[in-house]
């Protein structure tokens, strides 16, 4: 044989060392996220109703032109009807991951989503 | 200068431009996280530590790091200094385990120590400087196989290289 092995003995046990290192390490990483995901209603900048979006809700809140209503179904928030001449809010459809909001310019009306679960971003980059 | 002196400069030049290659040919494989690298350039570190040792090793690094930052436009950002700093770590423990510990891991073993230290080290730097967490920590598991990936990849590329080009340095490796 010209050449020795191309891995030694050594390099093996290194390998598998490694495998089972990254396994134990990989393995046990459970979500640790808790769902402490709430829905906060804004109206003028300030949060008038924090709602959990796991029970079914019809609401309404009051705006500058006048009254929104939205409703909670399904773990999703959206808006139903809204006095603004657009209906951006509307047509936004439904949120449900944390980060998500639904922002009613003319009415000055925000829902958003807020909590440590899977955010609507995967990652931030620069 | 000499006639060898000119000889190994020329060489050590040589490695330079193949190791700054690979590194800015490396900057277009997509990864995940924007610093994460595969670190092909090592193969070249631990050729040049196969022939020479740990100073022209170090050398080879700061000039590749240097060359490749300035090819790509990103000299003095955050991957520049996790470059370095993965670089180094990786060549110093390649010319450590190289030196001290030839008889229990060969060309492949010492690459993917050198890997593993390349991530340990870039992930120090993350945690201390860009993040100031240990939230990094958690990717691990990730990292061990990555490294493990990466440093078979470099060590075979080293080894078919060294089988090749044996060099005039004392064969450090088990395995040729």
């Amino acid at each position: 044989m010209k050449h020795a092995r191309l891995l030694t003995p050594g390099d093996w046990c290194l390998v598998v060392l490694l495998l089972a290192a990254g396994v134990f390490f990989y393995l046990p990483r459970k979500k640790s996220v808790s769902h402490e995901t709430q829905v906060l209603v804004l109206s003028g900048g300030k949060v008038v109703q924090i709602l959990d979006p796991r029970t079914d809700a019809d609401g309404w809140v009051e705006g500058l032109l006048g009254v929104s209503n939205f409703e909670i179904k399904g773990a999703r928030a959206g808006m139903i009807q809204s006095p603004c001449p657009n209906q951006t809010c509307v047509r936004m459809g439904k949120i449900q991951r944390p980060g998500d909001m639904i922002v009613c310019v003319p009415n000055r009306v925000v829902i958003r989503i807020v909590g440590n679960g899977d955010p609507a971003l995967d990652g931030v980059t620069f | 200068m000499n006639r060898q002196g000119i000889h190994k400069l020329v060489q050590l030049a040589l490695l330079t431009a193949a190791a700054a290659v690979l590194f800015v040919f490396e900057s277009l494989v997509p990864l995940p996280l924007p610093w994460m690298r595969l670190g092909l350039a090592n193969a070249v570190t631990l050729i040049v530590i196969a022939w020479w040792g740990a100073k022209e090793a170090t050398v080879l690094v700061i000039a590749r790091v240097f060359i490749g930052a300035f090819l790509l436009g990103r000299f003095l950002d955050p991957g520049f200094f996790l470059a370095l700093g993965g670089g180094l770590a990786s060549a110093w423990a390649m010319a450590f385990f190289a030196r001290y510990f030839s008889r229990i891991w060969g060309c492949v073993g010492i690459s993917i120590w050198g890997a593993l230290a390349k991530n340990a080290a870039q992930l120090g730097l993350i945690s201390v400087f860009y993040m100031r967490s240990a939230a990094v920590f958690n990717l691990a598991g990730i990292f061990i196989f990555f490294s493990l990936a990466a440093g078979l990849l470099t060590g075979l590329a080293a080894l078919f290289f060294l089988r090749r080009f044996p060099g005039s340095g004392i064969r450090r490796f088990s395995a040729f």
